[in-house]
């Protein structure tokens, strides 16, 4: 099963006592884009973030790139955007600082930061469309750049799936359809993606299925449909047409 | 310099010196985390130690750093697992350690309230040649933390769920980082005092922070910031006849003062003229190629 990234049976997904999703099945193959999708409080962000060991999977089974998460170590492989209107805190950082902590998850302790990580960490930024600006104090950026300083963050380590918690939220027009063309580069390059959201706004062509989460349950899972998005109550899952798959690897 | 001659002089410098690099390099994580005020409660753990090694003969040094470092990785791990009372279970550490201290010092023979006042808010004549050889092992162990590995402490700060989902150890960094804490609050309980050490890592770090335009010169900048203030409060301590702790925290907040109000002013002046990053405008076309 190493076409799966992640594959997830029985999931049982909380944060202490409390479970806010109850017997889950989800699997993320390799080369798919897919959007989870529901309203607020539904439990989507809680998903993905229990398959990234961010909310306790109480019960159930969890593999990553085949691997039972527990034993799994390649985390780098993995690209994460967390939820954040704001990154910083007062603090002075700049907007390489940022990134190049994206970059460890390929480096050892005492080891020097070499010319390959600071290439990689240009990279990053230049994909983004932030190339050269690495010296910019993030509180300088706005609110889509920040964002975008995530991203290449996430980027930094060369991952080959890439797990966004809404990246459009918050964010002006400009700066979505900015992140549309990012999205869209990365696909081509051939990066799985795994994105939650409230709504899909310019990124929407780019998705090959659509997984909708309510009242703490996957309700549909299968193409994107077109028409009223998740509000709907007309979840008809078409298993049929698998989308094509990518296999080429990024990063 | 004709205090230079004093031996209690030259070790209250040395310490100073040691005290004013290392607190700010552990000051910075703590305040990005938003823990600034974490390493007074070490302080105030610390106490008990210090009142365990006068009543049992032991050096206090050896005592306050095994009590601070228990005490630091209690709290980090109140905060990894605690539920919601973590917040309760920190006060009752804190102030069951200052008032076991308190207590233990007083059943101690020879325990006054004029040698409390020494490790509570600092004295320079206070520092031993002992405890001067071991402020420089713990000295050069927290530099060596904090500067070799700022990177990893630097990304858990910054942000934990995303340090944790790239697979970094977040809950060792934050232990060791804990750790460092406590030694810096040991290195400081001679010249500055353990219910002022917080001051010293949280200070220079507030005023770099206005100065500074990135992380890395932060550092830097709260390290020059930090070893000026101690050194100058030392001497300054020495003339006045005042204890050495309040006067080094008394000069951190008057540089804070001075470049928070310059830095008010700048931003007044420049805040008239329109501001255009020109790299960042061009960027805009970058995305849409």
């Amino acid at each position: 099963m190493t076409d799966d990234v992640f594959r997830l049976r029985d999931g049982v997904i909380g944060y202490g006592d409390r479970p806010v999703l109850l017997d889950v099945d989800f699997t993320l193959r390799v080369g798919e884009v897919v959007a989870v999708l529901g309203p607020n409080g539904s439990g989507k962000s809680t998903l993905v973030k229990a398959l990234l060991r961010q909310a306790q999977l109480t019960s159930g089974t969890l593999t990553v790139f085949g691997t039972p998460v527990g034993r799994f170590r390649e985390w780098w492989r993995i690209g994460y955007v967390p939820q954040r209107h704001t990154v910083s805190g007062g603090m002075p950082v700049t907007a390489g600082e940022v990134v190049t902590s994206g970059r460890l998850a390929r480096t050892r302790p005492w080891r020097r930061f070499g010319p390959a990580d600071r290439a990689a960490v240009s990279a990053a930024m230049e994909t983004v469309g932030l190339g050269g600006s690495e010296q910019h104090n993030l509180a300088t950026l706005s609110g889509g750049q920040q964002r975008r300083v995530l991203i290449a963050r996430a980027l930094a380590a060369g991952p080959e799936v890439l797990v966004m918690d809404e990246p459009t939220a918050g964010v002006d027009a400009a700066s979505q359809e900015s992140l549309a063309v990012t999205l869209a580069e990365l696909v081509a390059r051939g990066t799985t993606v795994l994105l939650v959201a409230h709504e899909l706004g310019p990124v929407a062509s780019l998705i090959s299925r659509t997984v909708v989460v309510r009242d703490g349950a996957i309700v549909y899972d299968g193409p994107p449909r077109t028409g009223p998005p998740e509000g709907s109550e007309h979840d008809h899952p078409h298993g049929a047409s698998a989308p094509v798959s990518r296999f080429g690897l990024g990063g | 310099m004709a205090i230079l001659t004093y031996d209690f002089m030259q070790r209250a410098l040395l310490a100073a010196v040691m005290i004013g690099l290392a607190a700010p390099t552990v000051g910075v994580y703590l305040v990005q985390r938003r823990l600034a005020l974490i390493g007074d409660g070490m302080g105030h753990v610390a106490l008990t130690g210090v009142a365990v090694g006068i009543l049992s003969s032991q050096n206090p040094v050896w005592t306050a750093l095994l009590l601070a470092v228990a005490g630091a990785v209690s709290i980090e791990l109140i905060r990894a697992f605690g539920r919601t009372s973590g917040d309760v279970a920190l006060a009752v550490l804190f102030y069951g350690g200052i008032a076991g201290g308190v207590v233990l010092i007083s059943r101690a023979p020879g325990g006054t309230p004029a040698n409390l006042n020494a490790y509570l808010f600092g004295a320079i004549t206070a520092t031993t040649p002992q405890d001067l050889s071991v402020f420089v092992a713990l000295t050069a162990a927290i530099l060596i933390v904090t500067l070799g590995l700022g990177r990893y402490l630097f990304a858990v700060s910054n942000d934990e769920e995303f340090a944790g989902a790239s697979g970094l150890p977040v809950l060792p960094i934050n232990l060791l980082l804990a750790v460092v804490t406590a030694a810096t609050v040991v290195i400081s309980m001679r010249v500055v005092g353990l219910l002022l050490i917080s001051a010293l890592m949280v200070v220079p770090v507030a005023t770099a922070q206005l100065l500074a335009g990135s992380f890395r010169s932060t550092v830097a900048v709260s390290m020059l910031i930090g070893l000026v203030v101690s050194t100058s409060g030392v001497v300054a301590s020495f003339y006045a006849n005042t204890p050495s702790g309040g006067t080094i925290v008394l000069m951190a907040i008057a540089a804070f003062t001075v470049v928070a109000c310059a830095s008010a002013l700048r931003t007044r002046v420049t805040r008239t003229r329109p501001t255009v990053v020109p790299e960042l405008a061009g960027s805009r076309s970058v995305d849409a190629r």
